[in-house]
C-alpha cells in the first residue's frame, strides 16, 4: 500500500482544505514546526481508515475545527499496483466513497470493502483497529511498545501461522488458559498463589475447628484431672478423718509432754548452778582486777615522779639559756636604734643640701628669664619705631594703583585725541628754521599732531590756520582734560608732584612694611611662650613674661627666706653640716656675687652633695645591718623562750597526773585495804571450786536423759501433724467441694459430645480442605502445563517475528538478542546480560518500540499485507547517534513499504533524506465521482 | 413372663463421614427408636424393657442428651425400664448414672448401679441379676457373682451383664469386660441378656446379644443391627422363647471394591445401590470403596451418575477411592492435532501415566482439561 495522495478539510485547525504534497514510495518526511497540523493529519488518516463515517463518538467530534464543520478528507493510495481512492466526511452530511480499480463502493458497503481490504474489526463503536492501530503512530505514543488488541494479535498471528506447519491454536488455548485461571483463582491469589475464596475460608474453619476442638479436650482434661483429684481428695479425706489415729496420735503427745515438763525441772536447776558459778567466778575476777589496777597505779606513780624531776633539771638549764639570749637581744635593738638615728640626721643633712642646690637652680633660671624679658623688650622697641616710620609713609599698595590706573587713563585718552589728530609734517629748508611758526612759536621740524586748530605763520609768507576736521573732536579733547585732571588729583591726594613722586614713595614704603615685618618676627622669636604671632597675643606674652619673672623672684625669696629659717640652727657638728653650712653662705651670698663665684658655688655644692649621700648611704647600711642583727638575735631569743615555756607545761602535766595516781591509790586503800583485799580472793577462790563441784555433779547426772529440745522438737511435730490434718480437712473438704462444682459445671456441657461433634466438624472440613487443595494442585498444574505448552507454541511461531526484526535491532544495538513474549511485546533484551523492557532509559524504550512496530510492518509485507507506517514525533529522545542509526534502518525499510515520518525537527531530520513533504491550501478538496 | 431385650442404644452418637442434616436425621432416629421399642413392648404385652448397658454413647452427655432418653422412657408408665451401665457410660463416681440419681429419675425407670439379685416381677418370681461396670475398662468377670447370688427357689433369674463373652468371638475387646461363655448355665440363669455387640448374636439358647435398635455402623457383626429380642420365659428352667423384631429405621451397607471400568459397570453399581431399598432409598446409607479405569465419557457418566444423581437418591453416599481416567492419545484427538492444548494434554497424559501422587494429579489436571474442551465446545456448538 503507498499512499499517493491526502486531502483535507474540516480538520481541527484544518478549515479550509489542505492537500499534503509530495506523496510517494519510500521514505516520506514532513518537516514542519510545533502546531503546523502534522499530528492533525495522522488523526484525519486514522479516521479515513479506521472510523465509520457514520460515528458520532466523541473522538470523532474532536476533530472537528473550533468554529464547527465537517471533517472531510480525502485519499488516494495503490494497492498491489491497482490505484485507489477513499474518501469520507463526518458527523454532518457523512458518507463514504471507496474506489478500488474500477470497482466503486458507497456508504457502509464502501466501510465492509475497507475493513476486508485492511484486515479491521469492529473494536469499538464505529472504529476499527487492529495492526493499523500500532502502525500510525500518534505523537507520545512511540515511547510505549503497541498495545495490540486482540484483532491485532490475531492479525498478526495469521502472518506467522503461515509460517508454521501446525496449527497452534493459540487462541484456543489461551481461552482454555483463561478458564482455568478463571476457576483457579477462585481458590487461590493470582498474584502470590495464597488460598483464597471457598479455599482460604475452609482453611480457616478448619483451624478454627481444630483450635475450638482443642480447646474441648483441654476441658475435657482439665475435666479428667478434676475427677481424679476429687476421688483421690476424697480417698485422703477419709484417711484423715479416721478416729483411731487421731486418738493414737494425741496420746502420743501427751506422754511427750510430760517427759518435757520433766526435762525442764531438770535443766533449771542446773542452770541455777550454773549461775551461781558464773557469779563466784565474776567476783573472784573482779577482785584480782582490783589487786592489778592497784599495782599497776603505785607504778605509774612512780614513773610520774621520776620523770618529773628530770624535767625540773632539763628546765633550769633551759631558763639560763634564755634570759642570756635576751640579753643579746635587747643590746641589738639599741645598736639598731642609734644607726637608724645617724641614718635619719645624714639624710635630713642630705636634703638640706639638695634644697641649696635646688634654690641655685631657681636663681639661675630667673636669670635666664630676665634675659629673654630683656630680649623681647628690645624686639618690642624696634618693631615700635618700625611701625612709626611705615605709618609716615602714606603711598600704600592701593594708592599707587589708583595712580597707575589714572596715568593709564590718561594716556588712552590722549592716545584716542592723537589717533583723531591732523598730522602736520614739516620739513624746513635749513634756512627756513626760525621762519615759521606754529601757534606762535618755532615750528618744529617734522611730523607734529593736531588736535586743536593751528595757526602756522610763515614768515614772509602769511599764516595759515589748520582746523583739524575731527568728528569727536571735542568729545575726546574733554576725555583728556578729564584724565588729566584725575591724575592730578590722585597725585594730590597722594601728595606727590607726579607719578613719578608717588612711585618712589611707594618703593620706599614697601622697604618700611618690610623692616616692619622683621622687627615683628625678631619680637616673636624673642617671645617663646606666644600662643600665635597676632600682636595681642604677643604683647599678652609679654606682659605675662613680665609677670612670670615677678613671680619667679617673689618664689625665689620666699624659698631662700625659708631655707635660712630651716637650715640655720640645724647647722652644727658633723662634717656633713660643715658642707651645708658654707654651700649655704654660698648660695645666700651669690646674690650679689659675679659669675666666676658662683660657678665655684655650684661645683663644691656638687661636692657637698656627693658627700652628704655617701653619708646617708652608709649611714643606712648600718642601719640594715643593725635591723638584720636584731632579728637574729630575737629568733634566737624566741626558740629557747619556747622551749622553755612547752617544758614548764609539760611539767605542770606530769605533776598533775602524778597527783591524780596518788589520789586514786589513797582513796582505794582507804575503802578497802590491800590486806582486806587479799583476803576476800582467797574466799573467793574456794566458792568458784564449790560450785565448779556442783555444776559437773549435776551434769553427770543428766548424761542418760534425752536432750529437752529433741523432745520439744517432737512434741512441736506433733502437735504441727495434728494441725496440718485438721488444717488437711478443711483444705481437701473445700477441695472436693470445689472440684465438685467444676465437675458438675463440666458435666452440663457434654464434653464427650462436644468434643465427638467438633472432631467430625474438624475431619469433615479437613477433607474440604483436601478436597479445595486436590482441586486447586490440579487446576494449578493445568495453568502451568498450558501456559508453559502456549509459550512454547509462541515461541515457535514468533520466531519469523523475532527473525524479522532482528536486523533492525542489530543495527540500532549491535550484539543485541530480542525477547518477545505472546503479546508480542519485546520483553526484554539481552546484550551482555539480560535487561527488563521496563527498566531501559527512555531514549533506549522508544527506539524499541519504533523498531517493533517497524517490523510488525516488515512482517505484514513480507507476507503481502498492506504496510505503511507512519510516526508522528518519533524518536524525541534518541542521541545523535543513535538518531543517524534509526535513520539508516528506516532508509532501510522504506525501500520495502512506505513510510512517513512527521516531525518539528527540522535540522535533525533533514539527515533523514527522503521526500520532502508540505502542506499546501487547496480550493477545495478534489472529489472523484 | 415376657420382656424386651435390648441395648448400645449409644444415646449422643455422632458420625463423622455424615453431612449435618444426615447426622441429625441419624441422631434423631436414636431417640426415635425408644418410642418403637415402647410400643412394640405394649404391642408383645412385655412389661419390662432390659436395656443392656451403653445407653449413652459419652461419660459427659450435655444435659438435653441425658435427659432425652429418660424423658421416652417416661412417657411409658406401663412398661418397666431396666437400664445398667456400659462400657460407654461406667457407672464413674460423677458419672451420668450419679448425675441422674442427683436429679431423679421416673419410677419406670431403675438403673440398676450394684450387683446383687433384684426382684422385679413378684407375680412371676422374676430377679434380674445385673452385671455393674464401676469403670469402662474391667478386667474381671463382673458376671462371676451370679453364681452365687441367692434367689428364692423356682426363681426367674435374668442376668443383665454388658461385656464380651470370652472366647466367642476374638476381638481385641473380649479382653476387657469379660463374660464367661457359660455364665447362664453356671449361674442357673433363664436368661442372660447381653450389650456391646451391635448386631444381634446369639451364643447360646439363653445367651444372647440384642445388637443396637437403630443400626449405626456400616461394619456391624452379627444380623447387623437395627433389631430388638422379644423373650419369653415360661420357667427356670424352659428354654426361653426369643423373637427377634425389627426397630431400626436406616439401612446400613457397605460395599467394597468396587471396580468400574465400563459404562456397564456404572449403571450397575446405580441399580445396585437403588435397589437396597426400592421403595425407600432415602433410608439408605451406603458406603461403597470405588476403584477402576474410565474412559473419558465414561468418567463424565460416573460424575453425573453416581456422584450427582445417585448422592441425591440415598441419605447418605460415601464414597472412598475413585475411579481413574483411562485416556489414550485417540482422546487427545478431541483438542486436534496440534497446537498448545493438545500439547498441554499430551504433557499431562505422559505424566499421569508415570503414576504415582504426581501422576495423579497430573490425570486429574487432564480430567478437567477434558471437562473445559468439552464445555467449551458446548458454548461454541
Amino acid at each position: 500500500m503507498i499512499l499517493t495522495d491526502l486531502q483535507i478539510e474540516g480538520f481541527r485547525r484544518f478549515a479550509s482544505p489542505v492537500r499534503l504534497d509530495g506523496l510517494g514510495p519510500g521514505l516520506n518526511v514532513l518537516a514542519a514546526p510545533n502546531e503546523a497540523g502534522k499530528s492533525t493529519l495522522l488523526a484525519a488518516l486514522k479516521a479515513v481508515l479506521m472510523v465509520r463515517s457514520s460515528s458520532k463518538a466523541k473522538p470523532v467530534k474532536d476533530l472537528q475545527p473550533y468554529g464547527g464543520g465537517a471533517p472531510h478528507v480525502a485519499v488516494s493510495f495503490t494497492w498491489k499496483g491497482m490505484d485507489c481512492h477513499l474518501e469520507k466526511q463526518f458527523i454532518s452530511k457523512a458518507f463514504t466513497r471507496l474506489m478500488l480499480g474500477s470497482e466503486r463502493f458507497e456508504g457502509d458497503q464502501a466501510e465492509e470493502a475497507l475493513r476486508n481490504l485492511l484486515g479491521l474489526e469492529e473494536a469499538s463503536k464505529g472504529e476499527a483497529a487492529g495492526l493499523w492501530s500500532a502502525l500510525l503512530v500518534g505523537q507520545g505514543e512511540s515511547f510505549a511498545q503497541p498495545d495490540l488488541n486482540q484483532t491485532g494479535q490475531d492479525s498478526l498471528r495469521s502472518c506467522l501461522e503461515h509460517g508454521v506447519d501446525h496449527a497452534t491454536g493459540g487462541a484456543a488455548a489461551s481461552a482454555v488458559l483463561s478458564r482455568v485461571r478463571d476457576r483457579l483463582h477462585l481458590l487461590q491469589t493470582a498474584k502470590s498463589g495464597q488460598p483464597t475464596g471457598k479455599y482460604k475460608q475452609a482453611l480457616e474453619q478448619e483451624a478454627q475447628a481444630q483450635a475450638y476442638l482443642q480447646d474441648l479436650e483441654n476441658r475435657r482434661a482439665a475435666l479428667e484431672e478434676d475427677l481424679a483429684a476429687l476421688d483421690q481428695a476424697r480417698r485422703a479425706l477419709r484417711e484423715q478423718e479416721d478416729p483411731e489415729r487421731k486418738a493414737q496420735d494425741e496420746a502420743e503427745l501427751v506422754a511427750l509432754r510430760q517427759l518435757r515438763d520433766k526435762l525442764r525441772v531438770a535443766d533449771a536447776e542446773e542452770l541455777a548452778a550454773r549461775a551461781a558459778l558464773a557469779t563466784v567466778t565474776h567476783t573472784r575476777n573482779s577482785i584480782r582486777d582490783e589487786q592489778e589496777r592497784r599495782q599497776e597505779r603505785r607504778e605509774t606513780q612512780r614513773k610520774l615522779e621520776r620523770e618529773a624531776a628530770e624535767m625540773q633539771h632539763d628546765l633550769q638549764a633551759l631558763t639560763q639559756r634564755t634570759a642570756q639570749a635576751r640579753q643579746r637581744y635587747e643590746a641589738s635593738r639599741t645598736q639598731r636604734e642609734q644607726a637608724e638615728q645617724q641614718q635619719q640626721t645624714a639624710r635630713q643633712a642630705l636634703l638640706a643640701v639638695s634644697r641649696r642646690a635646688t634654690v641655685l637652680q631657681q636663681r639661675a633660671a630667673l636669670d635666664r628669664s630676665k634675659q629673654t624679658l630683656h630680649r623681647a623688650e628690645a624686639a618690642c622697641t624696634r618693631l615700635e619705631q618700625a611701625r612709626a616710620a611705615l605709618a609716615a609713609l602714606q603711598v600704600d599698595e592701593a594708592l599707587i594703583r589708583r595712580v597707575r590706573k589714572a596715568v593709564r587713563e590718561q594716556d588712552a585718552a590722549q592716545a584716542a585725541l592723537n589717533a583723531r589728530a591732523t598730522r602736520l609734517t614739516v620739513i624746513l629748508q635749513p634756512a627756513a628754521a626760525g621762519r615759521v611758526l606754529l601757534d606762535g612759536v618755532a615750528c618744529p621740524q617734522g611730523e607734529t599732531v593736531l588736535t586743536q586748530a593751528a595757526d602756522v605763520q610763515v614768515e614772509g609768507i602769511g599764516q595759515f590756520r589748520i582746523t583739524p576736521a575731527v568728528k569727536d573732536h571735542d568729545e575726546a579733547l574733554a576725555a583728556a582734560d578729564t584724565a588729566r585732571q584725575h591724575l592730578q588729583s590722585v597725585l594730590h591726594s597722594a601728595g606727590c608732584q607726579s607719578a613719578e613722586d608717588a612711585e618712589t614713595l611707594f618703593e620706599e614704603r614697601r622697604q618700611a612694611e618690610t623692616r616692619v615685618a622683621e622687627a615683628r618676627a625678631a619680637f616673636v622669636a624673642s617671645l617663646p611662650t606666644a600662643r600665635d604671632e597676632r600682636d595681642a597675643t604677643l604683647f599678652e606674652a609679654l606682659a605675662m613674661l613680665r609677670q612670670e619673672l615677678r613671680d619667679q623672684v617673689a618664689a625665689l625669696e620666699r624659698e631662700q627666706a625659708a631655707f635660712e629659717q630651716d637650715c640655720q640652727p640645724e647647722l652644727t657638728g658633723a662634717a656633713g653640716a660643715r658642707a651645708v653650712q658654707t654651700g649655704t653662705e654660698t648660695v645666700c651670698n651669690s646674690q650679689t656675687a659675679g659669675g666666676a663665684q658662683a660657678d665655684q658655688t655650684e661645683a663644691t655644692l656638687q661636692v657637698l652633695q656627693q658627700k652628704a649621700r655617701q653619708e646617708e648611704e652608709r649611714a643606712a647600711r648600718v642601719a640594715d645591718e643593725a635591723r638584720q642583727t636584731e632579728r637574729a638575735e630575737q629568733a634566737a631569743y624566741n626558740a629557747p623562750q619556747n622551749l622553755q615555756d612547752k617544758a614548764e607545761a609539760t611539767l605542770r602535766q606530769k605533776q598533775t597526773e602524778r597527783d591524780q595516781v596518788g589520789r586514786e591509790l589513797a582513796v582505794s586503800a582507804a575503802r578497802e585495804s590491800d590486806e582486806a583485799l587479799a583476803a576476800r580472793a582467797a574466799e573467793a577462790a574456794q566458792a568458784q571450786a564449790q560450785a565448779e563441784a556442783h555444776v559437773q555433779a549435776l551434769k553427770a547426772g543428766r548424761e542418760t536423759e534425752q536432750p529437752l529440745s529433741v523432745v520439744e522438737t517432737r512434741i512441736m511435730r506433733r502437735e504441727q501433724g495434728l494441725e496440718n490434718a485438721r488444717t488437711s480437712i478443711a483444705r481437701l473438704r473445700e477441695e472436693i467441694k470445689e472440684r465438685e462444682t467444676r465437675v458438675r459445671v463440666a458435666e452440663g456441657d457434654g464434653l464427650d459430645e462436644k468434643i465427638a461433634e467438633a472432631g467430625r466438624t474438624a475431619s469433615r472440613l479437613k477433607l474440604d480442605c483436601e478436597g479445595y487443595e486436590r482441586e486447586r494442585a490440579a487446576l494449578a498444574l493445568l495453568d502451568q502445563t498450558l501456559s508453559d505448552a502456549e509459550k512454547t507454541q509462541t515461541e515457535r511461531y514468533l520466531a519469523p517475528l523475532v527473525r524479522t526484526l532482528q536486523p533492525a535491532f542489530s543495527t540500532v544495538f549491535p550484539g543485541a538478542s530480542l525477547e518477545m513474549d505472546t503479546g508480542f511485546g519485546l520483553c526484554g533484551l539481552t546484550r551482555r546480560t539480560a535487561e527488563e523492557f521496563g527498566k531501559l532509559s527512555d531514549g533506549t524504550r522508544e527506539q524499541i518500540a519504533v523498531l517493533v512496530r517497524l517490523g510488525f510492518a516488515e512482517l505484514l509485507h513480507a507476507r503481502q499485507s498492506p504496510a505503511i507506517l507512519v510516526l508522528d514525533d518519533a524518536l524525541s529522545f534518541s542521541d545523535s547517534q543513535r538518531l543517524e542509526l534509526m535513520f539508516d534502518v528506516l532508509a532501510d525499510a522504506a525501500t520495502r513499504f512506505q513510510i512517513l515520518v512527521l516531525t518539528c525537527r527540522v535540522e535533525a531530520f533533514a539527515r533523514l533524506g527522503g521526500r520532502s513533504l508540505s502542506l499546501r491550501p487547496i480550493p477545495q478538496i478534489t472529489e472523484r465521482r | 413372663m415376657k420382656f424386651i431385650h435390648t441395648s448400645d442404644w449409644q444415646i449422643g452418637r455422632t458420625f463423622r463421614f455424615a453431612d449435618d442434616d444426615t447426622l441429625g436425621a441419624l441422631q434423631a432416629e436414636r431417640l426415635e427408636v425408644i418410642r418403637r421399642l415402647g410400643l412394640l413392648a405394649r404391642q408383645e404385652g412385655a412389661a419390662h424393657v432390659l436395656v443392656a448397658g451403653d445407653v449413652y454413647e459419652h461419660e459427659t452427655p450435655a444435659e438435653r442428651t441425658l435427659h432425652q432418653p429418660i424423658e421416652r422412657m417416661r412417657d411409658f408408665a406401663d412398661i418397666q425400664w431396666h437400664l445398667i451401665p456400659g462400657n460407654h457410660d461406667a457407672d464413674l463416681p460423677e458419672g451420668v448414672w450419679a448425675r441422674l440419681a442427683r436429679s431423679g429419675l421416673p419410677e419406670n425407670v431403675t438403673v440398676h448401679r450394684e450387683p446383687g439379685a433384684v426382684l422385679i416381677d413378684a407375680a412371676h418370681k422374676a430377679w434380674v441379676l445385673p452385671a455393674v461396670l464401676k469403670r469402662r475398662h474391667i478386667l474381671t468377670d463382673l458376671t462371676a457373682y451370679m453364681d452365687e447370688a441367692e434367689t428364692p427357689p423356682d426363681a426367674l433369674r435374668i442376668g443383665l451383664a454388658h461385656g464380651s463373652v470370652v472366647g466367642f468371638g476374638g476381638e481385641v475387646e473380649s479382653e476387657h469386660n469379660p463374660v464367661a461363655l457359660d455364665r447362664a448355665k453356671r449361674a442357673g440363669l433363664a436368661y442372660l441378656a447381653l450389650g456391646d455387640w451391635h448386631g444381634f448374636c446369639q451364643i447360646d439358647t439363653r445367651t444372647i446379644y440384642s445388637g443396637t435398635p437403630e443400626t449405626d455402623r456400616f461394619t456391624t457383626g452379627g444380623g447387623g443391627g437395627g433389631e430388638a429380642v422379644v423373650v419369653t420365659l415360661h420357667g427356670p428352667r424352659a428354654e426361653p422363647e426369643i423373637k427377634r423384631h425389627r426397630t431400626g429405621r436406616y439401612t446400613w451397607k457397605k460395599l467394597d471394591d468396587v471396580v468400574l471400568t465400563s459404562e456397564q459397570d456404572i449403571l450397575a453399581l446405580d441399580a445396585r445401590i437403588r435397589s437396597i431399598a426400592p421403595d425407600n432409598p432415602g433410608a439408605v446409607l451406603v458406603w461403597a470403596a470405588v476403584s477402576g479405569l474410565l474412559s473419558v465419557d465414561d468418567m463424565a457418566l460416573y460424575e453425573s451418575n453416581i456422584l450427582k444423581r445417585l448422592s441425591g437418591a440415598v441419605a447418605c453416599l460415601r464414597l472412598t477411592g475413585a475411579p481413574q481416567l483411562s485416556a489414550g492419545l485417540d482422546d487427545l484427538d478431541r483438542f486436534g492435532s496440534g497446537g498448545a492444548v493438545r500439547a498441554a494434554a499430551e504433557h499431562l497424559l505422559a505424566q499421569s501415566e508415570s503414576g504415582g501422587a504426581e501422576g495423579q494429579l497430573a490425570s486429574e489436571a487432564l480430567q478437567r482439561l477434558f471437562l473445559f474442551w468439552q464445555e467449551m465446545g458446548a458454548q461454541a456448538g
